[in-house]
This record gives structure tokens, C-alpha cells and sequence, in this order.
């Protein structure tokens, strides 16, 4: 799940509700700001953390994402309106992801949205967007409630996500499936989520029960807490753009907005599927898109956001976000390059005081994976059902 | 007819679907009729849709007392566009004005009274004491007619999708040629009130007064706010047989204009097809594929055009699952406040002396003085009935000879500005008929005494003879809110094959039938297109 | 005085003298018309000083600290009151404490009024030429920016909220110092301003230095020529204006500028093209000087209060002011000055009175009719308040009647109405001096 940029300039943030249980965990003690809620940045090391992703199991307090739960007659409806994910067609337990888009087609955020009964679905989403649901509502039957306040979120993900569930004795929870229900006494709802290519579930329980359920996973011993500096790792080789910091969201003034097709997201809104909000002004913007947001691997030990991009010694876009990659053993950023430049070889300009040019690389990340097959079948649409 | 034979087929099976149309039009009212007939011009095979149990929408003959007829709807001509009647040959489909270039006769508060020319570039006031005064005159209608004029691209109903860039470029080049002092002059009269723009011409004297009068009414913007002075150069753009700024008066009313248009349209070989109300609009992918009846018949094509209001056609017809949320809160945005009335009146008698007699062929307008316009647009807005209404009068009977009565007159009374109301009582019924009766009461001495019968329509009544939604017909608010809600109807709808005429794509009130020609050459352009 | 000078700026508000400041340190040549009797009052609040203006002025050479106002307080009737903050974060959760639905959408209200009140394509001052006119029309986003921002801001709350409450404390707020009704057409673009943090009032502490006598500093150091004689005529011919005080002197300047419409109007002068809507109204301020003892409603006392019973009242009173009528239930907007006064002022009076068919100006009458509303106002929301009242002093601002000195001139500036009043009357005088007005 990708979380928004932070709040750089916030106010104190407000304690999630899993705060007093992650805090003792904390040794580093960095923490920072995610939509006015308290985030970690990092528990221990990054790396350590990193490592326990990629191959054991990663827990990370996921209270600061904005979730509503969609209940009515045309929640349906609303869903498939809203989002360009295929909500329509889901089944009680199917999740989609898609992309929240504004009436001309730009992309205000992305999506995820699970169905968790026949008469309730989950909308998960990086920013709250109040606004733009209450409008999206009137007219339908439904009603969209933000509970982001009133549950405890949990993450845990990684290959070994099943044998810590399983260990915690929540072995019902599927990675699959999206439930509902009552958990050892708490009710709980569970999705299933994705990093990359990593596997998880996010576990939903009401404020009050957080500490139980923590305590049950963590007593194992087997999941560790991860903070925001290594799922940006992690995020950056999945190849996941993050509102607020590759892409603003259309409507904040000032910046300039994108396309789904800009960000390689193209194969979360297909146009031929259902209707959605902004699919016609997209069908107008489609195919012609004026950036392209790149992930790049670059020879260094370090980059810098902002950093200018060139391609045949034309400056041709900036680095919106970087990374140092353990897998990769460089960094790997997210560029946002004019969509004219062709190739694959670029060059970044080095971080003061050092001068000169890097050599950069694109690379394919699980999303541009996506996004290719998708263009590569047109017209066929790609099912993102899991 | 063919209507006739083709109900009898729905209804014997009412799930009929019908193919073979190439389009279908939403609404039997001008516009609707305008559209229709563009299209069935081009070739297209085109059927018209109204829900009412009559074609002509709002604009209807009704029996208003025993034995005697009235229209419904409007009362003059002001904006009737002139392309529409050239190119639908409308004279020859039977349009006649039984009076042109009528003068108005102003009635003060204080008892004075003015006439005005009715050919506004003459600008003679006649019955006018200072030189000074008509010079001042003149010199405005000349800068508000030129004004006018020019800016008659931006009032005309435009902008699809599609047409963005080149409506754009089209309004540039024609705006794009304005002096330094046209363009000083455009931005001054948008922003500010109508209120300063005349008393900076005027002073505080009765021309001030009269001007006031002439540009809030019908207007939802009262003049003592900013942009109100628009709605008097809309109304100075429009043209009524073929002089800028003018009224007429056809035969047979508002109701030939619609006869006229039926009969072009039928021309045209438009299947006219009345009582068939519609449930909503098919729309399959992005575009549209036709209409299903509320009997539960479908009728195939793609292109449809709505000339209903936009609540009905967008939130009804379409469904708020399939409009953009931007434009679904355009809709909503705005409650409607102030409404006109309209109140047929039958006199008992004949005139008397010449002055009346002469009067009786005019346009009279009472104009209360700015303080009593002032109140009446506050109460108006706060849900009030005011004390003084400005009020606009024409007699039909004695403008047109064949609709002369035996002994009677009749009396077309437009009243503005009045409190809307979705759903009016008995008893806010009878205050707003005292209170127009009143406000006539001081220019027309002892009339009230002849009044045979008299026959009281709201907005919210027009609104409901054809099924349209109660605001449809409210007066329409300042022009800035108009150019917007007209631009997001008829530009963001972009439902590929779906295009909207209704009551919100045009801009200022009056007759116009310029919306419904706009969106047939719009709908013809994708169509050449598309077979192209 | 004698001379030519760039700017005649009239009036001595904070924002007029920062204005004068500013230009003078621009290196124009400024003279500044005070009035004769300015009495040594207690400061009421103060428009903020954003960054920008603290470092032309170099107002940190002076001994100035200033405090921003700590919260804005709407006082419905029954004791009911209604609180918000200059963070969002704040004020969200006080509207959530308060049982308000909507606070999860301030945020994005704030967000949404920014954008507004940023993109202008086409306004009274921006976007100069028919062009930019010709864009708005063929652009439906540009067309629906504007009618949004130059509608009324009724709209725009109904369109939003749904607690009553929240809506009729932001309009309180929002347009009690300009005294425009909430269905009046450019009061959404005082309502975007308004929500602006450099829309925040500040305070100078209990003995510390007042802004207004640190910016007369600063205007001296300057070299603004400060008159407080009274001026007799003004002529405008070309490019100047002449001015001439009695006797023989004469002063031409190129500009006359009104830091306030509150200055403008008490010169009789009207900004014609700068701002929605007429003029015509005044503005009463009511100076309590109480015993000690008296407890402010909800214990702040270095808040912002409004009375207002129902958010209909605004208009309402509005409606009485333009049509010339005292209305009973006046919005007051009040605050405790440092030295412990009450300090309250309503914006929603009207400009002349319109009796038997007639208008005319303000009486002694009058003025006590309006001072009596104000306190039952104040009554009816501080307890035990008329039995702390010391002493009472009023202040009128009403447009004059009759001729005026300024009041045929053209070459007038007049920055229009803003929360953010140094703020806005700076950009002006410097937009004015490049030559963009």
C-alpha cells in the first residue's frame, strides 16, 4: 500500500492507534507525519528491516491511510464511479486496484477498493480526499463512512506473511480473500495487499482491540516492524509512484496534473472497461502524454530529489524520489522525464558538492511490467482481481 | 397519423424496440422543434419526443376563462434568432408579426410617464424635458448597442466538446477585434452594477429609473449587484423582426412561433410524437444509444439530443452514475430564488379615449423607483412577496386583429421579481395576485374595476404542464453563474452523440431557439464525421 | 506643504502607514494625510504582517513583538458558541470535539478556497484586454472558477457543509469586517481570502509597543512627509492631482491611495472598478471601558467574537443597511483590547438613513440607536456585561454626505477589501508603482 508523502510542514501528528504498541518498539525513535498521524520512518535500521521484508515477514502500522467503509444500495455503483477499478463485477472477498481520476482524466489518487461482504466494501486510499467523495456520493444510495480515526491497521507482509498469521493463530485469515468477521473474539476485517511483488494482508481491527492483536503476532517473535524508509525501498522496485511526491494530485493548485498513462499506471484505468469518473476526458488525453515518470537505476551511492535528468545531454526532467537499493546495490529513483525522450540510457547530474553526470539506466519494475503487457494486448483487459 | 398507428403498436407490445433512427430529440418545446427540424433538414431520419400531451412545451394555448383563449409561456418576441428563422424559412412556414418595433410607454412611481422609441437606435424619448437628458441618452444606446452587438458571440449558446479549441479560437477572433475602449468598456460593464453604470450616466433623474427597470426584469440578479448590467445588453443583442433591441408582437402570440416551428418541422419529416414520456437515456460504452420509454418500449439511434431542463435530462435521464462529478455539482449548486409571473387578464369594455386606445399598442412597463426595486429584489430573495413589482403589459387584443374580442380586452401581465416557490399554497397565491394587481393599480387607474376574469401562472406551473422539474423556468441568476452553468451543461456532458439544449444552455430569458440550433449543427458535425 | 509627490495616501490605518512605509523605502516620495484628532486609544487587533513586509520595513530594527490572535469564536444565542484555530489540524478537532460532521472536510475546504482565490483568470484587475475574456468564455473550468469566486458565499457553504453552525460561523467571521450579506455576489471571494493563515489578526502584548506607533516610526524614518492638515480642494488635471490645503498651499501628487475602504469611504470616495459591489454602508465601533472583574465567554480572552443568532442574519442586515434602516440584531463583531475595553464594531450599517421617501445622513440619534444595539447585542452574550460598563465611547465611519474633496477625482487607488489589509495594501502600492494599475 502506498502511503502519500509526508506532511513536511504539519502540526504535532496524532498518535495512530497502533502507536503505543509500535513506539516500544522503536529504537531509532525517527518519527514523522503521514496525513497528520504519527508514521516511523525507521524502527531499527533500514536495512535490517529491508532484509526482513524480502524474506521473513514485515509488520507496519498502516493506520495513517484514509479507509471508508462503502455501505448502501449503489455502493457498487459509487465504487465503479469513483475509482476506475472494476467494482462492479467484484464478488464478496475480491479486491481491485485503480486509480481515483478527476473529470478531465488526471489522476488525484490511487485506489484500492475490497468487497467485504455482499453489502460492504473497503476503500483504501493515500489521502482522505473528503471533498471528493462527498460530491461522488450525492445522487446514489450509499454512504461512505471514513473510519480511518476509529481502527487499528495492521500490515504484515513478506514471503513468510502465512506462517506468521498462522503462528499468531489467525490461520482463516487468507492472503487472497478479503473477509469480515470475528477473530478470536475481535472483529476483524482482512484485505489482501501487495508490495511489489511481495504478498501481505492488512488487518483491520476496531482502536480499542489494537493491542491485542498486536501482542498475539508479536509474541511470536517472527514479524518485524518495518518503517516508512524501507517500504520506500521496497516501493521504488516495485515501481510504485507515491502521490505528493512523484505526481501531484490534480486539484492542489499550483502543480501540474497527470495522466494515468504519464505516471505507467495506464493499465489501472483501461478505457473500454466500465464507465468511471473521467474516463472521457481520458479517452481525449490518452495516448498522447506530454512526461513519463521513469524508474531509473543510477551508478552512485547517493542521489538527490530535484536532481536534473539528461538525455543526450538535453536536460530532459528531475528525479522525484531515490533510493538506496540493497538488492541492487545502487539506487534507483523515480524520474519525471518528457515524454519525447526515447531510450533507455540517461544521465543525472551528481549531488553538489560533487559535479559532473551519473549514468542512469531504466529499469523494469512489477508495475511497468504491468503496464507493458497491458499496451502490449490492447483491448484486451487485464483483471487485477487477487 | 403516423403517431397514431405507431402508439397502437406499443402498445400492443410494449417492448418494442425500434431501430432505423438516426436521431432522437428529448423535448417538444422551441428548442426541441428547432433541433428537430435542423436535422430532418440534413437528411437525418429524426423523431421528436415530447412527454406533454401537446408539442410546444411551455408556450401553449389555454383556455385562461369561458370562451376565451390565451398563451402561455411568452408574451413577446425580443431574442427570436434570426439564423433560425432564415434558415427554417420560418416566414414561409406561416410566422407573421401582427406588430413590430412596438414603442414602450414607461409609468413612474412619482406619476410621470415616458415613452420610448421602439426602434432603440433611434433612442427617442419622447415626452422629454431636458436636452441634456436626450443627448446623455443617446450617447448611451449608442455604447450599449454597439456593446451589444459585439458581444453577441458570447451570448449565444456554444462550446462542445470538440469544439473546445475551435470555440475558442472562434471567440477570440470575434471578440479579439475590440478597440482598447470596447474592451475597457466590456470589463466595466461585467463587474460592475447596473446601478452605478447608470447613475455615473444618469444622475438620480428618470432615465436612471426607467433603465433600471428594463434590465432586471425577468432577471434573477438584482441591478444593485455586480454583473446585472449584462442582462440589459443580452436583451439589447437579441433581435425581434429584424431590429436590434426590439419587441413584437406575432400573430397569434408566442404560440405561432411554435406552430411555425411544427410545421417546419414536419417539413422536415420529423415523426412529432406527443404524450411519450421517457425514462431515461441508453447509453452503452461512452456513447449514446438511445432512449427507453416509460411504457417500456426502446427507441434506438446515436445521437440524441435532450432540450429538457438539465436536472431532468442529466440526473433523471442519464443517472448520476454516468455524468462527470464536476458537472453533477454544477447541478446541484444552485437553488433557484426569484421567479416571474404571468397573469392573464380579462377587461370588460373598450377603451374609452385615445391616449388609451394608443397606449393599448404599446408595451407598457410601470417602473417603481430604485428604492422600491431594491426592496422588492430583497424580499423577493428572502422568500417574500414585495409591495412593488416592476410589471410588463401587452394587449393581445389589441394588437392583433384576429384575436379581437366582442367587448372584452385581454391583458398579458409579466410580473418580476417574486419569491420561487417549488410548491406555492392557496394563500401565496393570493399575495402575489394583490400584488401585482396592486402594482398595475398605479398606472392604470380604476382597472381593477373592469377585471372579468384573470388567470394567475407561476414558474413552478409552466414547469409542471410539462413535466419538467419545478426550478426549469425560475429567472435565471447573474450571467457570470449563467455562462457557467451553460458552458458545463453543454461542454462537459461529452457523452459521445448526446448533446443538450434545454432552458440552462441559453443565455438571458426570452424566445431564442438558438440553443436547439447549436446543438443540431453540433450533432451534424459529429455525424458527417462519424460517416465520413 | 508644498511639492509633488508620488502618493497621497489618506488615512492612518496600519495598513495605510506600512503602505506609505513601503513605498517610501521603494524610494517613491510619499505624503500621508493623518487625521487632526486621533486620540491615544487601546489597539484593537491588528492585520497580520506577513514576512514580506516585516523585511521591507525592516521592522526588526524596532522593538515590536506581536501575538496572533489565539482563536475566532461565534457566540450563538442560548450560550451556544463555536470555536476555530488558525492550524487546520486545531481546528478540525475543535469542530470535531464540537459535534460538527464536517470536519473532515475543513482540510480540504481550505485546500480548495487557496486554489480559488489564487487562479483569477479574468477579474476586475487581472487579465487586462479581451483576450483573457475571450479564454474565460471558451474555457468551462476557467468559467466555473469565476462564477464560484465572484458568487456569493452561501453558495459555496451550502454547496460544502451541512452543519449550520460551521456555515454561519465562517460567514460571521468571513464578512463581518466588510459588511457584506452571505448571498451577496463577490462575497465568496472575501470567504476565500478570509481563509488565508495570513488572515489571522495580531495582538500586541499587554505593554508592549503598538504596531501603529512602531509604523509611524518607521514612516518618519522613511521619509514620509505626515500632514494632519485638513485639504480644501482637490483637482485632478492629466497626470496629477492637485491638492490644495488652505491658505497657499498646494501639493501635486500622481496617485491618491486608500489603504482601506474603510478610508475611502469616509473620504466620500467609491472604488469603482477594484472591488464587487456598492459601497454603502458603515462601520460602528463601540469603545466599553469595563470594571474589572468581567469574565470573556469561553474564557478567551485574546479571541475573536461574533454574535450572530442565525447565519440568515447577515443578509438580513445587509438588506436593512441598503435599504437604509437600523437592523435589531446587528452582527457585532468584539474583542478585549489589551488594557481589558471591550472594543466592538459591526460593518452592517447603513450608509444613510431612507425615511419618508427621503434620504439622509446620520444624526446623534442615530448614533445612540446604534450604540444601544451594540451593547444589548453585548448583553445578551456576556453576562452581567451592561453592569461593568465604565464609560462608552462610539466611532463612526460613514460615507459623508454631499461633495467631498476626493470625491470627483480620478486617479484614485483603493485596495478593496481584505483580512490580510498590510498584506494586500503593500502589493498594491507596489503594483501601482510598476505601473500595472
Amino acid at each position: 500500500m502506498i502511503f502519500p508523502a509526508e506532511d513536511f510542514y504539519a502540526d504535532a501528528p496524532r498518535p495512530t492507534p497502533l502507536f503505543p504498541a509500535v513506539a516500544a518498539h522503536s529504537e531509532a525513535n525517527l518519527w514523522t507525519s503521514v496525513n497528520g498521524w504519527t508514521a516511523a520512518r525507521v524502527y531499527t535500521s533500514t536495512a535490517q528491516e529491508y532484509e526482513c521484508a524480502k524474506s521473513g515477514a514485515a509488520l507496519a502500522d498502516l493506520g495513517p491511510l484514509a479507509r471508508y467503509a462503502v455501505r448502501g444500495g449503489e455502493a457498487a455503483a459509487f465504487l465503479g464511479r469513483l475509482t476506475s477499478a472494476p467494482a462492479l463485477t467484484l464478488q464478496a472477498g475480491e479486491s481491485a486496484r485503480g486509480l481515483m481520476l478527476d473529470d478531465r482524466g488526471f489522476v488525484i489518487d490511487l485506489a484500492e477498493v475490497s468487497r467485504l461482504s455482499e453489502d460492504l466494501f473497503l476503500l483504501t486510499l493515500p489521502a482522505p480526499h473528503a471533498r471528493h467523495i462527498a460530491l461522488a456520493v450525492r445522487g446514489l444510495d450509499v454512504a461512505a463512512e471514513n473510519i480511518s480515526g476509529d481502527v487499528a491497521a495492521l500490515g504484515v507482509f513478506g514471503p513468510q506473511t502465512a506462517g506468521v498469521l498462522a503462528a499468531a493463530g489467525l490461520k482463516s485469515v487468507s492472503e487472497t480473500m478479503a473477509a469480515s468477521g470475528v477473530l478470536r473474539g475481535v472483529e476483524t476485517a482482512a484485505r489482501p495487499i501487495q508490495f511489489g511483488a511481495l504478498p501481505g494482508v492488512e488487518l483491520i481491527f476496531p482502536k480499542d482491540e489494537a493491542l491485542t492483536i498486536w501482542e498475539r503476532i508479536i509474541r511470536r517473535g517472527v514479524g518485524t516492524p518495518i518503517g516508512l524508509d524501507a517500504m520506500e525501498i521496497l516501493r521504488l522496485e516495485a515501481g510504485a509512484p507515491r502521490p505528493g511526491l512523484d505526481f501531484m494530485p490534480a486539484g492542489r493548485p499550483g502543480a501540474s496534473p497527470r495522466t494515468p498513462e504519464e505516471l505507467g499506471l495506464a493499465h489501472l484505468a483501461p478505457l473500454d472497461r466500465g464507465w468511471f469518473n473521467g474516463r472521457r476526458g481520458l479517452r481525449e488525453l490518452a495516448g498522447k502524454p506530454r512526461r513519463r515518470l521513469r524508474a531509473l537505476s543510477v551508478d552512485a551511492e547517493a542521489a538527490s530529489p530535484g536532481a536534473a535528468v539528461f538525455c543526450d545531454a538535453k536536460p530532459v526532467g528531475r528525479i522525484t524520489s531515490w533510493v538506496w537499493s540493497p538488492a541492487r546495490k545502487r539506487v534507483i529513483a523515480f524520474a519525471d522525464v518528457d515524454a519525447a525522450s526515447r531510450g533507455n540510457t540517461y544521465e543525472i547530474s551528481a549531488t553538489p558538492p560533487a559535479e559532473g553526470r551519473l549514468a542512469a539506466k531504466r529499469f523494469e519494475t512489477v508495475e511497468s511490467a504491468l503496464a507493458k503487457a497491458f499496451a502490449g494486448e490492447q483491448g484486451v483487459a487485464t483483471d487485477f482481481r487477487r | 397519423m403516423n403517431d397514431a398507428s405507431k402508439k397502437t403498436a406499443d402498445k400492443k407490445n410494449p417492448h418494442l424496440i425500434e431501430g432505423g433512427i438516426d436521431a432522437i430529440v428529448i423535448g417538444s418545446g422551441v428548442d426541441g422543434l428547432t433541433a428537430a427540424a435542423y436535422l430532418g433538414r440534413a437528411g437525418l431520419r429524426t423523431v421528436l419526443i415530447g412527454a406533454g400531451p401537446e408539442i410546444g412545451g411551455r408556450i401553449a394555448v389555454r383556455e385562461i376563462a369561458p370562451g376565451v383563449e390565451g398563451v402561455d409561456g411568452e408574451h413577446l418576441v425580443t431574442v427570436l434568432d434570426p439564423e433560425v428563422i432564415a434558415d427554417l424559412e420560418l416566414y414561409r412556414h406561416g410566422i407573421e408579426f401582427a406588430a413590430r418595433r412596438l414603442d414602450t410607454t414607461y409609468f413612474f412611481e412619482s406619476g410621470g410617464v415616458l415613452r420610448f422609441d421602439g426602434d432603440l437606435t433611434q433612442a427617442a424619448l419622447l415626452s422629454l424635458d431636458d436636452d441634456s437628458d436626450r443627448e446623455a441618452l443617446e450617447a448611451f444606446m449608442g455604447d450599449v448597442l454597439e456593446t451589444s452587438a459585439f458581444l453577441r458571440p458570447a451570448f449565444a449558446p456554444g462550446g462542445y466538446p470538440g469544439g473546445g479549441d475551435a470555440h475558442q479560437r472562434a471567440l477570440e477572433k470575434s471578440l479579439g477585434q475590440a478597440s482598447p475602449e470596447m474592451a475597457m468598456r466590456i470589463r466595466k460593464y461585467l463587474f460592475a452594477t447596473a446601478d452605478d453604470v447608470l447613475r455615473a450616466r444618469f444622475g438620480e433623474g428618470a432615465l436612471r429609473t426607467l433603465l433600471l427597470a428594463e434590465t432586471s426584469l425577468r432577471s434573477g440578479a438584482s441591478p444593485f449587484e455586480p454583473f446585472s448590467f449584462m442582462s440589459l445588453l443580452r436583451r439589447y443583442a437579441g433581435e425581434a423582426a429584424g431590429l436590434q433591441g426590439a419587441a413584437a408582437y406575432p400573430k397569434g402570440g408566442a404560440a405561432s412561433v411554435v406552430t411555425a416551428l411544427r410545421r417546419a418541422a414536419q417539413a422536415a419529416k420529423v415523426d412529432v410524437r406527443a404524450a411519450t414520456p421517457i425514462k431515461s437515456i441508453l447509453i452503452e460504452g461512452d456513447k449514446v444509444a438511445g432512449v427507453t420509454l416509460l411504457d417500456g418500449g426502446q427507441v434506438r439511434a446515436s445521437i440524441v439530443i435532450a432540450a429538457v431542463d438539465a436536472q431532468q435530462a442529466f440526473q433523471e435521464m442519464i443517472g448520476p452514475q454516468f455524468i462527470d462529478i464536476g458537472l453533477q455539482r454544477m447541478l446541484t449548486a444552485r437553488r433557484p430564488h426569484i421567479a416571474s409571473a404571468r397573469m392573464q387578464i380579462v377587461l370588460k369594455g373598450v377603451a374609452q379615449d385615445d391616449a388609451t386606445r394608443r397606449n393599448m399598442m404599446r408595451r407598457l412597463v410601470y417602473a417603481p423607483s430604485p428604492e422600491a426595486i431594491a426592496s422588492a429584489f430583497i424580499d423577493a430573495r428572502a422568500g417574500r412577496v414585495p409591495e412593488r413589482l416592476i410589471v410588463e403589459a401587452v394587449f393581445p387584443t389589441a394588437l392583433d386583429e384576429g384575436a379581437a374580442l366582442d367587448k372584452r380586452q385581454i391583458m398579458s401581465v409579466l410580473a418580476h421579481p417574486l419569491p420561487f416557490d417549488a410548491e406555492p399554497d392557496a394563500e401565496r397565491r393570493e399575495a402575489i395576485r394583490s400584488a401585482i394587481l396592486d402594482s398595475i393599480e398605479m398606472f392604470a387607474a380604476g382597472f381593477s374595476g373592469r377585471i372579468e376574469a384573470e388567470d394567475l401562472r407561476l414558474a413552478c406551473d409552466d414547469a409542471q404542464s410539462v413535466h419538467a422539474s419545478s426550478g426549469a423556468y425560475a429567472s435565471k441568476p447573474d450571467i457570470l453563474q449563467q455562462w457557467a452553468l451553460a458552458a458545463a451543461v453543454s461542454g462537459s456532458g461529452g457523452i459521445s452523440g448526446f448533446y443538450f439544449c434545454g432552458p440552462e444552455a441559453q443565455i438571458g430569458a426570452g424566445l431564442s431557439c438558438a440553443a436547439g440550433r447549436v446543438a443540431a449543427r453540433a450533432a451534424l458535425r459529429a455525424y458527417k464525421k462519424g460517416a465520413a | 506643504m508644498n511639492g509633488q509627490f508620488d502618493f497621497l495616501v489618506i488615512g492612518d490605518d496600519e495598513a495605510a502607514l506600512a503602505a506609505a512605509a513601503a513605498a517610501a523605502k521603494a524610494g517613491a516620495r510619499v505624503a500621508l494625510l493623518a487625521p487632526a484628532d486621533r486620540k491615544k486609544r487601546a489597539p484593537a487587533a491588528v492585520p497580520s504582517v506577513p514576512n514580506f513586509v516585516w523585511r521591507r520595513l525592516d521592522l526588526q530594527d524596532y522593538d515590536l513583538t506581536l501575538e496572533p490572535v489565539s482563536a475566532r469564536i461565534t457566540l450563538f444565542k442560548d450560550g451556544e458558541t463555536f470555536t476555530s484555530h488558525a492550524s487546520a489540524r486545531a481546528t478540525a478537532e475543535a469542530f470535531a470535539e464540537q459535534g460538527c460532521d464536517d470536519h473532515l472536510l475543513w482540510r480540504d475546504f481550505q485546500e480548495e478556497m487557496t486554489a480559488l482565490c489564487m487562479d483569477r483568470p479574468y477579474g476586475p484587475k487581472g487579465g487586462t484586454g479581451v483576450k483573457a475574456f475571450a479564454a474565460m468564455l471558451a474555457d468551462p473550468a476557467a468559467l466555473s472558477q469565476s462564477a464560484r469566486l465572484y458568487g456569493p458565499c452561501a453558495d459555496i457553504l451550502d454547496d460544502y457543509f451541512s452543519d449550520p453552525r460551521l456555515k454561519a460561523h465562517l460567514a460571521a467571521h468571513a464578512l463581518g469586517g466588510s459588511g457584506r450579506g452571505d448571498g451577496e455576489a463577490g462575497s465568496a471571494e472575501i470567504l476565500t481570502e478570509f481563509l488565508d493563515a495570513d488572515a489571522w489578526r495580531l495582538r500586541a502584548p499587554k505593554d508592549g509597543t503598538v504596531l501603529r506607533a512602531v509604523l509611524e516610526q518607521v514612516c518618519h524614518d522613511a521619509g514620509v512627509v505626515v500632514t494632519t492638515q485638513k485639504p480644501v480642494e482637490a483637482t485632478s488635471s492629466g497626470k496629477f492631482v492637485t491638492v490644495s490645503f488652505g491658505g497657499e498651499e498646494k501639493i501635486r501628487v500622481r496617485h491618491l491611495f486608500f489603504a482601506t475602504p474603510d478610508a475611502a469611504r469616509m473620504a466620500g470616495v467609491k472604488d469603482s472598478l477594484g472591488a464587487l459591489g456598492q459601497a454603502g454602508h458603515a462601520a460602528f465601533t463601540v469603545r466599553f471601558r469595563l470594571a474589572s472583574g468581567a469574565e470573556p465567554p469561553c474564557g478567551d480572552a485574546s479571541a475573536i467574537f461574533q454574535i450572530i443568532d442565525d447565519r440568515s442574519e447577515l443578509q438580513a442586515a445587509r438588506d436593512a443597511a441598503l435599504q437604509g434602516r437600523l437592523y435589531d440584531h446587528l452582527p457585532v463583531e468584539f474583542e478585549y483590547a489589551s488594557n481589558g475595553e471591550v472594543i466592538a464594531r459591526s460593518a452592517f450599517l447603513p450608509a444613510a438613513f431612507f425615511e419618508a421617501g427621503e434620504w439622509r445622513g446620520w444624526t446623534g440619534q442615530d448614533r445612540q440607536a446604534a450604540a444601544a444595539i451594540i451593547k444589548e447585542r453585548l448583553s445578551s452574550r456576556i453576562p452581567n456585561f451592561a453592569a461593568h460598563i465604565r464609560r462608552t465611547e462610539t466611532e463612526l465611519s460613514a460615507p459623508p454626505a454631499g461633495k467631498t474633496v476626493f470625491g470627483a477625482c480620478d486617479r484614485v487607488v483603493v485596495q478593496p477589501h481584505r483580512h490580510n489589509a498590510i498584506s494586500a495594501a503593500v502589493k498594491l502600492i507596489d503594483r501601482v508603482m510598476a505601473g500595472d494599475e
